[in-house]
């Protein structure tokens, strides 16, 4: 057998330390996520999955909007978008929001907008205590409380025209966050 | 040139773990919805006027079938609830005389006064699915012998809401 030389056996060492990483991380995220019925080989796609998680909780209801009259959901009404984030304690993620610009029956469309002060986010489950209201159409970088739980609420406001005709109007907003490099 | 390629798969293999860990992310949807609806508009036929009164002749009456009667007509979305109220003078007013005024009001979802039914303020009732609901008025009013002549005069308001 051919002896290795310094650069292969630096290059092994490398692979090694990088196994090592793997192994270590998918089984810290395991224990943090999932505390019992995974092992520490679990496949890392699952893991990092379960780092964060968004779940929609309501969706943004406008409801009875007359023609010709224009009508604003605030984040703070219960008919406005709600979101839970939940990331690791101490994280920081980029949350950045993919948001309509109009509202869809069929081929009819009325304008939908959002304010800079239509959302806000706070740990607690409430838009009405301690939220930090913020601009949707901008990314926010917000570190994660100890709770390891984000709530976002999204308004908006609508303004159908006088000409519009009548029907239910949808669209989708989307929320998206990236864990940022701790 | 195998040696780079190497140590190329061994730097991707290293950082492999804080690649994936960077881009960790995730996103959810939620509905954005409006049920548009058309605007509420109410519009009268006419006045109510019980023409020339003499004194003594006690109660006046226009039925709201009376073609006196006055015909509200509500135009809005198809179906859809609306709540119906309104004002009603207790007293027709000329200069400080005054003259008692009771209405009476009726409402359909069609143009059929024959069919429609009494209508207390405040109430609810649908538009019938071509937009339309149709509100009568009619009253009466009682002239004894010592009323003071005189025009009089009140004002009947109505209100429709979503």
């Amino acid at each position: 057998m051919k002896p290795m030389t310094a650069f292969s056996q630096l290059a092994v060492c490398m692979m090694c330390v990088g196994f090592f990483f793997i192994t270590a991380q998918n089984t810290s995220l395991a224990q943090q996520q999932i505390p019992t019925g995974i092992s520490a080989n679990a496949p890392a796609p699952q893991n990092i999955l379960s780092l964060l998680r968004i779940q929609r909780l309501t969706d943004l209801a406008c409801g009875v909007t007359i023609l010709g009259f224009p009508k604003e959901i605030r984040f703070s009404d219960a008919a406005a978008a709600r979101f839970r984030i939940m990331a690791p304690p101490a994280s920081e993620i980029l949350v950045a929001l993919a948001l309509p610009l109009r509202l869809l029956c069929d081929k009819a469309e009325t304008p939908l907008t959002f304010g800079a002060a239509s959302a806000a986010w706070s740990e607690r489950d409430s838009p009405s205590l301690g939220v930090t209201t913020f601009n949707p159409m901008l990314p926010q970088r917000l570190k994660v409380p100890a709770s390891g739980v984000i709530f976002i609420w999204i308004g908006c406001s609508v303004s159908p025209a006088k000409t519009l005709r009548s029907g239910r109007y949808t669209a989708l907003v989307q929320v998206e966050a990236t864990l940022m490099n701790r | 040139m195998k040696r780079i390629l190497f140590l190329l798969a061994a730097v991707v293999f290293v950082t492999a773990p804080f690649l994936s860990f960077a881009q960790n992310s995730a996103s959810e949807n939620a509905l954005v919805s409006a049920r548009v609806i058309s605007s509420l508009s109410i519009a009268k036929n006419k006045d109510l006027d019980f023409g020339k009164v003499a004194q003594g002749v006690g109660a006046v009456a226009i039925a709201p079938d009376n073609t006196k009667a006055v015909k509200f007509t509500i135009t809005g979305e198809p179906s859809e609830s609306i709540k119906v109220t309104f004002t009603s003078p207790a007293n027709l007013v000329s200069g400080s005389n005054t003259l008692p005024f009771t209405s009476n009001v009726k409402a359909n979802t069609a143009d059929v006064v024959a069919s429609a039914a009494a209508l207390t303020s405040g109430s609810n009732m649908d538009l019938g699915s071509d937009g339309k609901a149709y509100v009568y008025l009619g009253g009466s009013i009682n002239v004894g012998a010592t009323q003071p002549r005189g025009s009089y005069t009140g004002t009947f308001a109505i209100n429709v809401e979503y």
